[in-house]
Formats: structure tokens, sequence, C-alpha cells
């Protein structure tokens, strides 16, 4: 089964609701069941805010998300042009500090990482953020590659 | 978002915000307790029934009236970090009515429901203030 690339030439927060709905209908076609895309929609949802408060500081945004199977596991590849920043390298949440202080910021990190099995950050060598989620086994084997069982 | 709050009485007076649509920022929900809390408000419910998605900022705003409501009562404020690390603490000053089955995921990974009732039924959340 091939790969869908939905691209989003000037996307703002605004539009973070018709991304979502893209993304949850991609996902569910590829077979996903309704925890893996809710653990998806929440996860992306999280990179894709971040790119356009922080990558462009509000300003339209140029994105693209391609979301393919890979054997058994389901990918979401997030593209921007903004600044580099690799969410990977936030440090996770202070566990030793009570729950009440803990700062509010990275919280949106810590729900990428969470919601993901594997979280991957490359800067391509267009000049490119490239966020890659992976949910490892979520498909079924009638979506895997070359229709193997 | 959409947001209708009313008053409800049960042991204490207890103001409902009833949420309309995804909470994906801190504004109004922040603004809209910060006013009732300014108009002496101290026990509030979330009604999240029609609330599809919760993201990191709308649990901000969550996290924020959490902190609001328990800083105004100091027995609360000695109680909740103990009681949190221990796991035996729910705030007695805000509650939640039914998030959806995704932002319940969102509240469970971020550990809100550590510290939050969640409750199904309007009169019995009413109920269990006070």
């Amino acid at each position: 089964m091939s790969s869908i690339l939905r691209r989003y030439r000037a996307a703002t927060l605004p539009d973070l609701n018709d991304i979502r709905n893209n993304l949850e209908t991609d996902v569910l076609s590829l077979g996903a069941n309704d925890d893996v895309t809710g653990d998806l929609l929440l996860a992306v949802n999280e990179a894709v805010t971040n790119v356009i408060i922080h990558g462009y500081g509000g300003a339209p945004a140029s994105l693209s998300l391609t979301i393919e199977p890979d054997g058994g596991d389901l990918i979401v590849r997030l593209v921007d042009e903004a600044p580099a920043f690799d969410p990977t390298q936030v440090p996770p949440p202070d566990l030793t500090l009570p729950f009440e202080d803990r700062p509010l910021g990275g919280l949106g990190v810590h729900m990428m990482r969470q919601l993901s099995d594997e979280l991957i950050y490359r800067r391509t060598t267009a000049g490119e953020n490239e966020l890659t989620f992976v949910k490892r086994g979520v498909l079924a084997p009638t979506t895997m590659k070359g229709g193997r069982l | 978002m959409d947001i209708y709050v009313s008053r409800h009485t049960g042991k204490v007076p207890v103001m409902v915000f009833e949420l309309h649509g995804d909470l994906g920022s801190e504004e109004p929900l922040e603004s809209r307790a910060q006013e009732v809390f300014d108009q002496g408000a101290r026990y509030i419910l979330l009604d999240l029934r029609n609330v599809p998605f919760v993201s990191s900022s709308g649990m901000r705003a969550i996290h924020q009236i959490y902190m609001m409501l328990r800083d105004a009562d100091p027995v609360d404020s000695a109680q909740a970090p103990r009681g949190i690390a221990r796991g035996t603490y729910k705030s007695p000053h805000l509650k939640l009515l039914s998030p959806s089955k995704n932002a319940l995921k969102a509240l469970t990974v971020a550990g809100y429901d550590m510290f939050l009732e969640i409750h199904h039924s309007v009169n019995d959340a009413i109920d269990s203030f006070g």
C-alpha cells in the first residue's frame, strides 16, 4: 500500500482541526485502530502546533505530513521549513518534582514521546526539519508491504 | 470553543463549565475561570462531554485553574503535594465530567487523572463537592 502525502502551504492554528481530521482519515484508511489513531492525533497535533507557534512565530507555516505503512509499523513524517529544532533533545520532565510543581512547558513534547513507540528527528539536506513518529506492529497483515501475510 | 457557565447548589455552590469544541488553547477557559473565581467561586466542574479533543495547551488551562483554586485554600495547599506523591489526593475544588476517549488519553498521559476526579453524572459530580 502506498503512502499518503498531505501538503499544507500556509497552515495556521485554526487549520489544526482540518489537519487532525485529514490525519485521522488517512491513518484509519491504512488499517490502524481507533486507539492508535488517537495516539497519533494527539502526538502529531502537538508537533504541528509547535511548528506553527515556535517554528513560524504564528505566521502561516509550510509543512507536510506523510503517512505510510512499513511492514506492520505505521509511520507519520512531519516536514517543515522552519529553523532547525529537534524536539527529541528537549529534556524529559523531572519526575522527582511533585507533579504540581513541574513546569507547564514541555508537556507537548512529553506527549509526543509517550504516544509514539519511536520519535526520530533529522535535519534534511534541503534544510528542513523532519520529525518521524513510529507506531510499531499496529497494522493488520493485509496492509503490509507486498500484501504478504 | 464555547463555554456555558451555570451555578448549581449541592453541599456547596458549584460552577459548572459546559465546554463545547476542542480544548486546544488556554483561552477562553482560563479567563472565564478567573472571572468566576474573582466573583467568589471555589468549586468548579468542567463538563467535557462535548470536547472531542484536548491538547497540551488545553491541559495547561486545566492545570492553571487547579492551581488557582488550590492556592486559595490553605488546607488543600498543605495536603496536595504529599497526597499527590502518595497517589491518595484528588482536588476537592476542581473535577471533570465525562471526558471523551481522546481527551481522557491526553489527561492520562499528562498524569492529570492522578489528582482530578472524573465523574460520569452531573448530579453525582455536584454532590461530591464539599
